[in-house]
């Protein structure tokens, strides 16, 4: 079990390579000259080609890229071209603020789309049924903004019962929560229901059913414990997203997380604090996906056992027959 | 039950592959909304410049007939400079389906290309490649890798394509990689080799259209998404300049307005939702067509 | 006849009918069969006859929809089942009526060990707490021969014929009366299949309870059973003791199972196997529905639904050629 945790450590390593690499170029790809934008008309001949020297653009992009994972080498993850401020702190006073709304996004997700999964499973083609399936397809189709605007519209500026953006307490998570949950919610509940109804058919259940245990326990404990993976997958994969920045909630919310911060220094072309940024989401990410796939363990004990093992392989394969031919 | 296994197939018999997907879709409600609302969307994208003219009517501005609600005249209000919001809404029609269509495709011909080369080739380095790279291209965020594509490319509709297919990409690979796999690791595939089928034959009789219902459903299911992604990146003032009548930008402009003027969000959000509603009623319904066993 | 306080289980007219979409398949038709205390049930017949919709009825634990009992009676110690409520029937499974199903390897559930999934059913109906039932557990997983340790794995750290010990094992937890079993050993290889059988047949003795041995193996039935029932498309179309149906089988279908067998009777001979499949079961023809694969059947059997004619003893058989009381099957009896 260490082993694989550290295994799988070990192997965030490359992909954070190749991410930094990769953003790091893209940003470079842009047209027009930086250093220019950043000093303004004014400046002299010599104040140019000072800083031009200082941020490596005198020479070539594997030079400054190089430089900076020298830096990156050393914890350092840049500085930024326009506030002149280590990346790190910029991203650490926004971390907590993105947290929070992926929390709370993912309460308002989780706690109404399971039960609402498991009902529809269990009465699968009825009434309840059918109005949360299509809930959960209006609910996948709506775009994000749009279901925000809705909300200020409603709740801040109509009934004036919480703020229209900003980070201002409680109160302020409401609004920009529900909008984030509402699509996880619709995947989820999704998710849940497809779940359940491939378990609803196990034999076990009919096992565990002629025991004698009660029809609630037979859904609740021994159907929803083997239909939790999918769920569990899609519970990490949605925190991840929340993590890495809920780009459009924040914008439409003001709200001052990570998705903002990269959004509006990629508009300036800030090269340190853009590929920072994407680094951090990219470990928070690896790290997420890494417990999501240690807890897989602990709801089924199959798969601890394939994790103690050695000479595994990370990213699960399909065995083919011909490959073993 | 198995006396049940024993009879469903019986009547489906008869029908190609294609013919029993379709006869299963047709009995789905959903889908043939979805397919029509779909017909119709590209009905007026095409037909958009006979419909509405655009120099006068979606661009051109009328300062004196700013901000007026929905009327008579106006079915859906006018916006901040004037514009009739439904001839704009028409308009961009053409907008949110080629860019939701071309970026679809982008992703599926690189990504089912690189899918099929992984899971043909699997155990060698030509697998390893593609998927490393593919892992490290889906650790970031959709969302924050086609900003970032967009903004570096500069912002215009043919970039926002290009952004969009690309983040769509790692989707594709992975979806054909684990269909070729699970076909080729199928009985009836043994079975042909047994009795002596060429490779070739192999692959174009019995894998490629296995391996198609769950790339088709993913590109349904994606051409939503990526309508979704396009408008919000347009919303963002990352998409297809102004003043071009795109939903998202629309709906961004609307902003300003949303005391008093709702009505300039209203309408560009409920037709994007409908769009993307209706790809997602196909995508659903193709998914129970082509794979019996899902439903009930 | 048997007195009725020596009788477990009565079914009387049972009819079960799966109802889908645009078709209904008839997948029990007006079963009747009654088991003695402590006595063994074989019921036999081809995949699709009805004999586990016939089984998970007595549980009542047809999957519904679109499973719906139409009528009927089936008395568990006198006491009609369906028309428990849910709450009472939930005491009845398990405790007093247990079941064995066909595949070990699906009918435990993987995320729990299978002390657990044995202690549960213990916890439900003797109210013990977790940590005396997991005893208890223990102990029944050494009475169906695996050691106790084991009681803290997980289902699939067994082999099959070891699944197939904890599924005993949690079907005696509580003691039933009534074990219903279910093809118990199709899905085992031969050599495991006569170990778990030996092992069913001691507990049977040493517990003292009523069995009803569903399989398709008349070997099986002549090792194990004290009564037989024949079914065909969803009836009973003979019944009566090992002996009676065994030795003079009456109707042409039980004659047609003998026949395509290669031990029973004379090797010498070759096998007869029975023409044909199965009717389609929403497609039932109005009389026999065996009248289509049998040769001794007359135009006038597929019209004219066969009566049960009692053949002596506890014999039953249901077969319109008994309407000419010349009539006799080719197979001879067998006179011991």
């Amino acid at each position: 079990m260490h082993r694989y945790v550290i295994k799988r450590i070990l192997l965030l390593i490359p992909v954070i390579i190749g991410v930094s690499f990769m953003i790091y170029f893209i940003m470079d790809l842009a047209p027009g000259d930086i250093i220019t934008q950043l000093v303004g008309e004014d400046a002299s001949e010599e104040q140019i080609a000072a800083l031009r020297h200082q941020y490596g653009y005198d020479r070539s992009v594997f030079y400054r890229y190089g430089k900076y994972m020298l830096g990156l080498l050393h914890g350092d993850l840049g500085t930024s071209y326009i506030t002149k401020k280590p990346v790190w702190d910029m991203y650490i006073t926004r971390l907590p603020k993105t947290f929070w709304l992926a929390i709370g996004a993912s309460v308002v997700a989780i706690g109404l789309s399971i039960p609402l999964g498991i009902v529809s499973a269990v009465k699968s083609g009825s009434l309840i049924d059918n109005s949360c399936m299509v809930m959960a397809l209006l609910g996948l189709s709506m775009p994000n903004f749009w279901l925000g605007l809705l909300l200020i519209i409603e709740f801040s500026l109509n009934l004036g019962w919480v703020p229209s953006g900003g980070f201002r307490g409680f109160s302020s998570v409401i609004l920009p929560a529900i909008t984030i949950g509402t699509g996880h919610m619709a995947v989820m509940t999704r998710t849940t229901r497809s779940s359940m109804i491939d378990v609803i058919r196990q034999d076990y259940l009919r096992t565990a059913r002629a025991k004698g245990v009660s029809e609630h326990k037979v859904i609740t404990k021994h159907a929803f414990r083997n239909a939790f993976i999918p769920i569990l997958t899609i519970i990490g994969g949605q925190l991840c997203a929340g993590i890495g920045g809920a780009v459009i909630t924040e914008s439409v919310f003001s709200w001052p997380g990570v998705g903002r911060l990269i959004i509006d220094y990629v508009h300036q072309r800030d090269v340190p604090v853009v590929t920072g940024s994407i680094i951090m989401t990219t470990i928070i990410t690896g790290v997420i996906h890494l417990a999501v796939d240690l807890l897989y363990a602990v709801v089924d004990p199959r798969i601890k056992g394939k994790y103690s093992r050695k000479g595994l392989r990370l990213a699960p394969r399909v065995k083919t027959k011909r490959g073993a031919a | 039950m198995r006396e049940r296994n024993t009879l469903v197939s019986r009547q489906y018999r008869k029908r190609s592959r294609a013919g029993e997907v379709w006869h299963r879709l047709k009995k789905n409600k959903g889908a043939m909304i979805g397919l029509g609302i779909i017909a119709l969307l590209a009905l007026v994208a095409i037909l958009a410049d006979v419909l509405v003219d655009y120099d006068t009517q979606v661009i051109g501005m009328t300062l004196k007939d700013r901000l007026q609600h929905p009327s008579k005249a106006h079915i859906m209000g006018t916006d901040d400079l004037g514009r009739d919001i439904f001839a704009r809404l028409l308009y961009g029609s053409r907008f949110s389906l080629s860019v939701g269509v071309v970026a679809v495709a982008i992703a599926v011909v690189v990504g089912v290309i690189l899918g099929a080369f992984a899971g043909y080739y699997t155990g060698g380095i030509v697998e390893d490649i593609i998927m490393r790279a593919t892992d490290i291209f889906a650790a970031v965020p959709n969302m924050l890798m086609a900003i970032v594509i967009v903004a570096a490319l500069g912002a215009n509709t043919l970039n926002l394509m290009i952004s969009v297919g690309v983040t769509s990409i790692p989707q594709f690979v992975r979806t054909t990689r684990a269909a070729v796999l699970t076909v080729t690791g199928q009985e009836y595939i043994e079975s042909a080799r047994a009795i002596g089928e060429s490779e070739t034959k192999i692959i174009f009789k019995h894998i490629l259209p296995n391996c198609l219902s769950p790339i088709i459903v993913r590109v349904t299911l994606r051409v939503s998404s990526a309508i979704i992604s396009a408008s919000s990146l347009s919303f963002l003032g990352l998409g297809v300049p102004a003043p071009a009548p795109e939903w998202g930008s629309m709906l961004s402009s609307g902003r300003a307005y949303l005391r008093g003027y709702s009505y300039m969000t209203l309408f560009p959000g409920l037709a994007i939702m409908i769009t993307v509603l209706a790809f997602n009623m196909v995508g659903d319904g193709l998914r129970d067509a082509m794979d019996p066993k899902l439903k009930k | 006849m048997e007195n009725k306080n020596d009788l477990i289980l009565e079914v009387d007219h049972l009819t079960v009918n799966y109802e889908l979409e645009d078709e209904t398949v008839e997948a029990v038709r007006d079963v009747s069969f009654q088991l003695g205390r402590g006595k063994t049930l074989g019921l036999v017949g081809e995949t699709g006859a009805g004999k586990t919709t016939t089984a998970l009825s007595i549980l009542n634990l047809i999957p519904d929809p679109p499973g719906v009992i139409k009528g009927g009676t089936i008395k568990l110690d006198g006491d009609n089942v369906l028309d428990k409520t849910i709450k009472e029937m939930s005491r009845i499974r398990g405790k007093e009526v247990s079941m064995i199903f066909q595949d070990p390897m699906t009918s435990l559930n993987p995320v729990f060990t299978v002390g657990d999934q044995i202690a549960e059913a213990i916890m439900i109906h003797e109210k013990l707490d977790k940590k005396a039932a997991f005893e208890k557990a223990q102990e029944m997983l050494q009475i169906v021969g695996i050691p106790g340790e084991r009681a803290a794995e997980y289902p699939h750290q067994f082999s099959g014929g070891m699944k197939q010990r904890v599924v005993i094992a949690i079907a005696l937890a509580c003691n039933p009366q009534l074990l219903i079993a279910d093809e118990p050993t199709t899905a085992l290889d031969v050599t495991i299949q006569a170990q778990v059988l030996d092992l069913m047949k001691e507990l049977k003795k040493k517990y003292g309870m009523a069995m009803i041995l569903i399989t398709h193996d008349l070997g099986i039935i002549a090792e194990t059973c004290d009564d037989v029932a024949v079914m065909y498309a969803g009836k009973i179309i003979e019944r009566g003791s090992l002996e009676e149906v065994f030795n003079t089988a009456r109707h042409p279908y039980t004659e047609g199972l003998f026949n395509s067998l290669p031990n029973i009777a004379e090797r010498k001979e070759r096998l007869k196997p029975i023409p044909g499949l199965m009717p389609d079961p929403t497609k039932l023809p109005k009389g026999c529905a065996f009248a289509p694969r049998c040769p001794y059947a007359k135009p006038s059997c597929i019209d004219v639904m066969p009566e049960e004619r009692h053949f002596g003893g506890t014999h039953y058989c249901s077969c319109n050629a008994y309407d000419d009381e010349s009539f006799h099957l080719e197979r001879e009896d067998i006179v011991l």
